[in-house]
């Protein structure tokens, strides 16, 4: 009762008017602003942590497995991904000016703002796409999908392993590797037929153990690297004699290059991208959605000086999709 | 609570300068530049740390001027720094945790590489033994030489005028031998009447020797490097049809 009172008094005393969009348990506008945008930051922390999850899965495989990181990200292509960076930066750019342009009550710049980060959104969103659709072309899907699964210590995709191991060897040995290894690939399968042929008996199939390409630590067996030497891959390459080659962009991961047992974890490398590039694909849909809303509620003219809190908000909302891409993008696109 | 205000705004929040926008902009888009280029240059471990350290310092530049933390209730900004340190505290005891089980992964990833070694090895020895009967196809008879100094098997039936391979299938040189004045015990070597002496000289790893026998009879042949360990085998050659 007496705060009801207070707020009255304060009515009274100060503008003679309670705007529409004050609601009733706020003194003034500014004290509404504050405390949405405090509710944000703590939904912000959530969201924070969740991807954090991600994060920390990535960090204990990519830490007990570093070749397969280094090998399953040539399957990326680090200039879309560089592009896709700088869309979303420049979107996180429209998206701050048109707050800006909200609190300086410009209503055509900020629908126009709105419209150009809502356009970088469809722009992230169609480069991801295609992206995904050259990975699906290789078979590296998700999950027990992807090409390089194995099940019983047997690869579960016996036809599509070859040509993905051609192709990520070829990307990591340079484009022009590439079809020569792929055709090398299809001429000669790597893979023996999984099932032995009629002479094994017609009664049961028998399984073949399949040969791949040997690792250079079955001819040599190294000592075991102390817990600290995280740089087991260098000398794993120092052993089989790959050096990089002058002007060569890459460290050359090539499936030889990796440990058996490394080979048969390649898949956990799809298993990171396309949950952490997943998740956040999502969320940049969920912000397209809001600033989609926000343009709505523009064009009406809903916004003002007085009155920007949904578009500051939403734009928080955009610039962490895009600080979460910001570490996104050198830790899938960029290993060394 | 913001009050006196001189600009054209309401003084809710701070109003970022077009300048500083931009400024921002052009920071960001030169660290993307950056942060990719760094990749073409090998400094080994130091790459990734480079890599998260621009990452962070992009974050930072969102985070202080498009998110106006910077100019915001600094309530606002603890609650981030404080989620990243829950994050931080997060996977840096989950990163001890795989530290200490790195060596087990090292021996795991040995013995397996040890194992699938030997099976593949195995699996090449059996391979080689096909190729050479499939290579010995118009023999009658196909006996093994082992590792363990012995013809396997040790005694083969067949027709007159019919063939017998030999394999060498241990890593040894033997001998296919049935000629008395090579042998050191007499009682190694038998030969039916008619039959001339034999000896297949030294037959190294992974060769095969063949010999058609046209004269009935039983005949013992030795090796001989290993005539004195028991390398001995036996032909029977039964009359022809």
């Amino acid at each position: 009762m007496s705060s009801e009172h207070g707020q009255s008094e304060h009515r009274d005393q100060g503008d003679n008017h309670h705007p529409s969009h004050l609601a009733h348990h706020f003194q003034t506008p500014a004290q509404q602003f504050e405390s949405g945008k405090l509710g944000m930051w703590v939904f912000l922390a959530t969201e924070v942590l969740m991807f954090g999850g991600l994060f920390c899965a990535y960090a204990v495989y990519r830490g007990n497995h570093p070749g397969v990181f280094e090998y399953g990200h040539g399957a990326l292509d680090k200039m879309w991904g560089a592009t896709n960076t700088v869309v979303l930066i420049a979107s996180s750019f429209t998206m701050a000016w048109a707050v800006r342009a909200a609190q300086k009550g410009q209503q055509r710049l900020l629908i126009g703002m709105l419209i150009a980060t809502f356009m970088g959104g469809v722009g992230f969103m169609c480069i991801k796409g295609a992206e995904y659709k050259a990975k699906w072309d290789h078979h590296l899907f998700p999950g027990s999908l992807n090409a390089f699964y194995y099940e019983g210590g047997q690869p579960k995709y016996p036809q599509a392993l070859p040509h993905a191991i051609a192709f990520i060897d070829g990307r990591n040995s340079g484009g022009e590797a590439h079809e020569a290894v792929a055709h090398k690939a299809s001429s000669a399968p790597a893979l023996p037929p999984a099932v032995a042929p009629a002479e094994a008996g017609a009664a049961s199939p028998v399984i073949v153990p399949v040969s791949l390409p040997l690792p250079a630590e079955v001819s040599s067996i190294r000592p075991p690297a102390s817990p600290a030497d995280m740089g087991v891959l260098d000398s794993a390459i120092d052993h089989a004699g790959v050096t990089s080659t002058p002007g060569a962009q890459h460290t050359r991961v090539l499936w030889s290059d990796l440990s058996i047992a490394d080979q048969k974890r390649v898949h956990l490398f799809f298993g990171a991208y396309f949950l952490m590039t997943g998740l956040h694909g999502l969320h940049v849909l969920v912000g397209m959605g809001v600033i989609a809303w926000l343009i709505f509620k523009a064009s009406r003219g809903t916004f003002g000086k007085d009155y920007f809190t949904p578009v500051d908000i939403g734009g928080l909302y955009w610039h962490l999709v895009d600080l979460i891409w910001i570490f996104l993008f050198p830790l899938l696109y960029l290993i060394h | 609570m913001n009050h006196a205000t001189t600009h054209d705004d309401s003084g809710i929040g701070h109003v970022s300068p077009i300048g500083m926008l931009i400024g921002v902009f052009a920071l960001l888009i030169v660290f993307t530049v950056l942060t990719v280029a760094v990749t073409y240059v090998d400094l080994g471990e130091a790459n990734i740390w480079i890599a998260l350290g621009i990452a962070v310092v992009k974050g930072s530049l969102v985070a202080l001027f498009f998110m106006h933390l910077l100019y915001d209730s600094p309530f606002n900004g603890l609650i981030l720094v404080t989620a990243l340190m829950f994050l931080a505290t997060f996977i840096g005891l989950a990163l001890m945790d795989t530290e200490a089980y790195q060596p087990r992964i090292e021996a795991s990833n040995q013995a397996l590489a040890i194992q699938v070694a030997q099976a593949q090895h195995a699996e090449q020895a059996v391979q080689a033994v096909t190729t050479a009967k499939e290579k010995a196809k118009s023999a009658a008879a196909f006996v093994k030489m082992t590792d363990l100094l012995q013809f396997d098997p040790k005694v083969v039936t067949i027709k007159a005028g019919q063939t017998v391979a030999w394999y060498n299938q241990s890593v040894l040189k033997h001998t296919v031998t049935a000629d008395p004045s090579k042998a050191a015990n007499l009682a190694d070597v038998q030969l039916p009447d008619g039959a001339e002496p034999f000896d297949s000289d030294l037959i190294s790893p992974k060769a095969t020797y063949q010999r058609t026998f046209s004269v009935p009879g039983k005949y013992r042949y030795f090796c001989i490097p290993h005539e004195a360990t028991g390398m001995v085998g036996q032909v029977v050659v039964e009359q022809g049809p």
